[in-house]
């Protein structure tokens, strides 16, 4: 028996230099049926009692010995495996599939991180909406001729219709909350315009509204100069010029000077030099009053924008039929 | 606004380029919209864009006003006639009757009597050539130069031509028509007025005059008004006859009824020069004459919307120039009577515009807001919006938005439509994502795109129809807020795979958005099955979509996420079983895993038909986690006993030893 032990001991150290699947190893070894190791367990029963007394414990420990000395080798070739270089590091393979938010929302969400850095909260409001919070308490009574600035869609129901602004929530928020008020809205506006390249019955508005103690004129600028800061680099450079809006007194535009043409007039600017980004200005006075906040005592600017065409230009997508409805190119 | 600089320079006196002019327009609320041209008599146009408020700016004197006042120059005012005309006899009168006066606010005319028509002088036509109106004859000229030198447009006819010495201003019968100036017969309707005399329509007050009594070169003796209408009458006949023009321009704004007698007099005026003849009275109807508007001006309001005080030496000077008159002084402000040609002002705010934009907004200061931040409101929908995005994109999915306009169809009867659609297929909205997201799914299959696409919008549909939880609702039309993913199979993509995919996906956001014990409900012979936590309805699932309601996955999520959890001792219990086709496999391991707390997931190992399986049915192996701190063999053997129970007895599930 101890020829025996001696013989597999030896041929174990040369197996586990030969043998490089430790699990092959194992089974060598420890396989129920024909491991070597269980063999000579499985002569044990017809041993005298006296050798079973000398040779227990001894298989006993061999067969300790041998199953840690795999264990080790089998660890060894683990950290062997994970450490394993590969010679040509230059192959290139196809990128893993990631999923995309839509450019107009993307685009959304990035305004969104600006506004809500300087403490605007993030609202929505319904898109089938009444004429009272898309037009009269935006200070637009029925058949004034602001009006006819926005073609309506109406619902097949007596004083419904699709919003045509986002103002219809800055009307929903001033009439539900209590000042001070700072939030932004994105979503869905609808227009009875016919489908072009340029034109669809709904576009995407950018809405904000800002009102508190002491809201001035100068922090309108401030706000919005920042926020083209923001969108179109620091080294922007904006005009701002009295607009007309119904909603607003005083009213507002913001352009900035045409990056193309750097002013001096092109297709892009539509020869003007410069680019209309937004309108904006103090919110009306009738507005405050009708959402029932006192205008002597809260002032406030609000502003909204057209999101579709600074997408395209963002992106290159020269139809805007193709931004909401074709397969894209992720 | 067509603003002819030379034209302008007869008002004001300005040295500057027309680049310069134009900024200052620009910047005082009048926008060079267009290229600045040059007309074929060498002089700069300008093409300034007007916002509908300012009816004033729609003249040349108007805009020169503001133009003066900015630049610190003086206004030159046109000559009008004021000397009072020759009192018509009773028989040469021409009495004017209204019959809708709502519609009418003042009809002022006069009598003109041997005049000569002729060609027009030459800086006339060049005018309003430049500005873009073709000459006619001198009458006509000198009424479309006061229209765009005032804004109010004029209108004159040959009495020679009236049947019967009258104009009666009534509304239109139905089916009467009548010839305009360029030989276009219109048809009238009775929500039209028109001009009559002898029950006949000779002009369609406000829009556009008739043939049958227009000036012509043998005209001697003319009857002259300038009218103030109802301007959303004016609109609304425009549009239903498609006409544009100067004058409709002009009286679908909210001009006031006194512009009419100074247009008339600085016409006179001209008529008299360049015509001749002698001018006569005739009746101005004006029942209700309006009286100016008076308003107080606090200089605190001007610092509290503009940040910074102005001195009130200033805001005296810049609203005298544009005609405000002061009636009376404090130190706090100023009550002012508003020019009547400014009936765009409604508040003290107004003024307060015209004080800061006549300052060039340029020179105001920038400073950002000190107030602190109030209380964040933002929606919860709108958290869960962005949330579910963020999650279908983590795991691969693309997002698109879609036209929510889709065409009517008048079988369904939940469908939202619309009145006033431009084309057919955008006349109603649609009542399910998947009818406009479908279209880019079918695209994708075709250009073979495989992969989940999803779409976060609103559907919109009559109540009653659809979902309760509608976020607002007015009378019978709600909208909704919801979630679409369509897996887009690959070509020749096995059915099963694509659902599994799609289920993986939706498995995928519920995790992500740690929305727990979520199952699947499917009504018989239904090709949708519900997906539902407890009693809530989270949303419907087909072969290749699901959708999911915002508002719902905002309920569902209200478990607090457990990211930590006790030690427990854990095993597993395996159950074949054989169950017919008709049986839904979620509901029974939904049934299984509601069955006892201390069972934490029941998985499907293994789905399988063979030669041991009779035919029909399914054979299903069943993994049943177990979980409780101090799992013991009792509470095993309870388990196994009570799932065995609950499959055969409430499902009647063989079960297979």
């Amino acid at each position: 028996m101890d020829q025996k032990i001696k013989t597999l001991k030896e041929q174990f150290k040369k197996d586990i230099q030969e043998i490089q699947d430790p699990d092959a190893l194992y089974l060598k070894y420890f396989s129920k049926s024909k491991g070597l190791v269980t063999q000579l367990l499985k002569g044990l029963p017809g041993l005298s009692i006296d050798e079973k007394r000398e040779f227990g414990p001894k298989l006993n420990q061999l067969q300790q010995d041998l199953k840690q000395k795999i264990e080790v080798t089998q660890k060894e070739k683990e950290s062997e495996t994970a450490n394993e270089t590969l010679d040509d590091l230059t192959i290139p393979y196809s990128a893993k599939k990631t999923g995309h938010i839509h450019p107009t929302n993307a685009f959304i969400k990035e305004m969104n991180k600006f506004f809500t850095y300087y403490g605007f909260s993030i609202v929505e409001g319904p898109e089938i909406e009444t004429a009272e919070y898309n037009f009269r308490k935006l200070n637009l009574p029925e058949n004034h001729p602001a009006t006819d600035l926005q073609d309506t869609l109406f619902i097949k129901s007596p004083g419904l219709l699709l919003r045509t602004h986002t103002s219809s929530v800055e009307a929903r928020i001033l009439t539900d909350y209590d000042p001070p008020i700072r939030v932004v809205n994105a979503g869905k506006v609808y227009r009875n315009e016919t489908q072009s390249k340029t034109n669809t019955a709904f576009f995407h508005h950018y809405q904000g509204v800002f009102v508190d103690k002491g809201v001035t004129l100068q922090h309108l600028k401030a706000t919005l100069t920042r926020f083209h800061q923001f969108l179109f680099g620091d080294d922007v450079e904006l005009r701002f010029r009295y607009k007309y809006y119904p909603e607003v007194s005083p009213g507002m535009g913001v352009d900035m000077k045409c990056s193309f043409c750097n002013g001096a007039g092109c297709d892009v600017c539509k020869q003007r030099g410069w680019i209309e980004v937004l309108g904006s200005g103090m919110i009306h006075y009738n507005t405050l009053k009708m959402c029932e906040i006192d205008p002597e005592v809260y002032t406030g600017f609000a502003f909204g924008m057209g999101l579709d065409r600074l997408v395209m230009q963002k992106y290159g997508i020269d139809d805007i039929r193709k931004l909401y409805g074709s397969v894209f190119d992720y | 606004m067509v603003l002819p600089i030379e034209w302008l320079k007869e008002y004001v006196n300005t040295n500057k380029s027309a680049e310069e002019i134009a900024e200052t327009f620009t910047a005082l609320g009048l926008m060079l919209d267009k290229p600045i041209e040059e007309s074929t008599f060498g002089n700069a146009v300008l093409d300034l864009e007007h916002r509908m408020d300012r009816a004033d700016w729609l003249s040349i004197l108007g805009c020169a006003r503001d133009f003066a006042a900015m630049e610190g120059l003086e206004l030159k005012t046109p000559e009008r006639e004021i000397k009072k005309p020759t009192p018509i006899t009773k028989n040469e009168q021409i009495p004017v009757t209204v019959n809708c006066p709502e519609l009418v606010s003042r009809f002022n005319t006069r009598i003109i009597k041997d005049i000569k028509v002729e060609e027009s002088p030459k800086w006339m036509q060049q005018r309003l050539q430049e500005y873009g109106i073709p000459a006619i004859n001198n009458i006509v000229d000198i009424t479309n130069y006061v229209m765009v030198e005032y804004g109010q447009p004029l209108h004159a006819q040959d009495i020679a031509k009236f049947e019967k010495r009258e104009i009666v201003i009534r509304k239109a019968k139905e089916d009467e028509t009548l010839t305009t100036l360029d030989g276009t017969v219109i048809k009238l309707t009775p929500k039209m007025f028109v001009l009559t005399q002898n029950d006949k329509p000779i002009t369609l007050g406000g829009i556009v005059g008739g043939k049958e009594t227009a000036v012509t070169n043998e005209t001697t003796d003319i009857v002259l008004d300038a009218g103030n209408y109802n301007q959303a009458n004016i609109r609304h006949t425009a549009r239903a006859l498609s006409i544009r023009n100067e004058t409709v321009l002009r009286s679908e704004k909210f001009l006031h009824p006194k512009l009419t007698q100074v247009a008339l007099e600085r016409a006179i005026k001209l008529i008299l020069e360049i015509a001749g003849g002698e001018c006569y009275t005739n009746q101005d109807w004006y029942p209700a004459p309006q009286e100016p508007q008076t308003m107080q001006l606090r200089y605190k309001r001007i610092e509290k919307i503009g940040g910074e005080a102005v001195k009130p030496s200033v805001v005296k000077d810049l609203l005298q120039k544009i005609d405000y008159e002061i009636l009376e002084e404090s130190k706090e402000g100023l009550k002012l009577q508003i020019p009547y040609f400014r009936t765009d002002v409604l508040v003290e705010d107004d003024i307060v515009s015209d004080v800061l934009r006549l300052q060039n907004y340029e020179n105001i200061k920038t400073i950002m807001p000190p107030q602190a931040p109030p209380k964040n409101i933002t929606f919860k929908e709108h958290k869960m919006k962005q949330a579910v995005r963020e999650a279908l994109t983590k795991i691969g999915a693309d997002e698109y938005v879609t036209n929510p306009l889709v065409a009517a169809d008048l079988e369904k009867e939940d469908q939202v439509r619309l009145e006033n659609a431009l084309s057919k297929e955008q006349s109603a909205l649609r009542a399910d994502i998947k009818e406009t997201l479908g279209k880019v799914a079918k695209e994708a299959f075709k250009q073979g795109k495989p992969g989940l696409i999803f779409e976060v919008g609103r559907v919109y549909y009559k109540k009653g129809a659809g979902a309760k939880k509608a976020e607002k609702a007015f009378k019978d039309y709600a909208e909704a807020r919801k979630v679409t993913a369509i897996q887009v199979p690959s070509k020749g993509g096995y059915l099963k795979e694509v659902h599994k995919n799609l289920k993986t996906a939706l498995a995928g956001l519920f995790s992500e958005l740690e929305i727990k014990d979520f199952y699947f409900e499917q009504p018989k012979d239904s090709e949708k099955a519900f997906i539902k936590q407890e009693n809530l309805k989270l949303g419907t699932i087909e072969t290749t979509s699901f959708s999911l309601d915002i508002e719902a996955l905002i309920e569902a999520q209200k478990t607090p996420p457990k990211i930590i959890r006790e030690h427990t001792n854990s095993s597993t219990l395996d159950f074949s079983l054989v169950v017919s086709k008709e049986q839904r496999i979620g509901e029974i391991t939904h049934a299984i895993e509601i069955l006892d707390e201390r069972i934490k997931e029941c998985k499907i190992l293994e789905e399988y038909t063979g030669e041991e399986i009779e035919k029909g049915s399914r054979g299903v192996l069943l993994e049943v986690l177990i979980s409780a701190v101090d799992l013991t063999g009792d509470d095993i053997q309870e388990i196994q006993e009570a799932v065995t129970k609950k499959l055969e007895k409430t499902h009647g599930v063989k079960i297979r030893k």
